[in-house]
């Protein structure tokens, strides 16, 4: 079953400005591969080089934060939902 | 040729809201979200500023709230432009950290704040994600108070 991933603002120029899109897998990390077939560019967004996420990007399973879960090999299935979560953070220094 | 730059026009109060909330965080830094259309911010959500170490110089926005200002600017039919943070006792330009932490996309605005009180404030965007901060014009046509001047300053981003 497709499961529906939530695209932030500040990457839906790289999903032709679509807030959600949805994605077949049954873990995180080929939800991503399929993901990333579709929408090239998020790739260099979400992950490193090395295909860990970046320190700047979250991604969630529902209500639950992935690095508490089983990170990229989280699994997912019916009924899950992904969203993309933005680090929002700065300051003086 | 320099590239065109970017005006923000905020609506009727606003930035005297975002004045109240970040002098009402001093020593600490506040912080909110701006909803409105391309160019035009029409609601501000002042939020938690969730940094436990240092946040009289960070602040960072819980996933949890950032998915809830996402989930309200589409209850509302506007978008997400950006978040604004205060600088306590420093000046209203991006600091190296804000820098790193800027997304393409997002306006990051910042209000600086002297001694309890909101005195400056600017406005910022990175075009590319290795580019430096652009300054973005802010417009607020029926802004007369005197807490904040809308500066926008060449040269200091």
């Amino acid at each position: 079953m497709p499961i529906p991933v939530r695209i932030p603002t500040p990457l839906r120029r790289f999903t032709g400005d679509h807030a959600e899109v949805s994605v077949e897998a049954a873990e995180l990390s080929s939800l991503l591969d399929r993901l990333f077939e579709q929408y090239p560019g998020l790739r260099s967004q979400l992950l490193n080089e090395d295909g860990t996420l970046r320190t700047f990007v979250n991604l969630y399973v529902n209500d639950e934060d992935i690095r508490f879960l089983d990170g990229l090999k989280t699994a997912v299935a019916e009924g899950d939902s992904v969203s993309i979560v933005p680090a929002i953070a700065g300051g003086t220094r | 040729m320099p590239p065109e730059r970017s005006v923000i026009r905020f609506e009727g109060a606003l930035l005297e809201d975002i004045a109240r909330e970040a002098s009402s965080a001093y020593p600490f830094e506040g912080c909110g979200a701006l909803l409105g259309e391309r160019g035009h911010a029409r609601v501000m959500l002042p939020l938690p500023n969730t940094e436990k170490d240092r946040p009289r110089v960070r602040f960072e926005v819980s996933p949890q709230d950032y998915l809830r200002v996402e989930r309200e600017a589409e209850g509302r039919g506007l978008l997400l432009l950006g978040f604004w943070h205060s600088h306590p006792d420093h000046p209203a330009s991006p600091s190296a950290t804000d820098l790193s932490c800027a997304w393409v996309g997002l306006l990051t605005v910042i209000v600086s704040v002297q001694k309890g009180r909101a005195r400056d404030i600017g406005a910022w965007e990175i075009r590319a994600p290795e580019l430096p901060f652009e300054p973005v014009e802010i417009e607020c046509p029926l802004f007369a108070g005197e807490v904040v001047t809308t500066l926008s300053r060449e040269g200091e981003a």
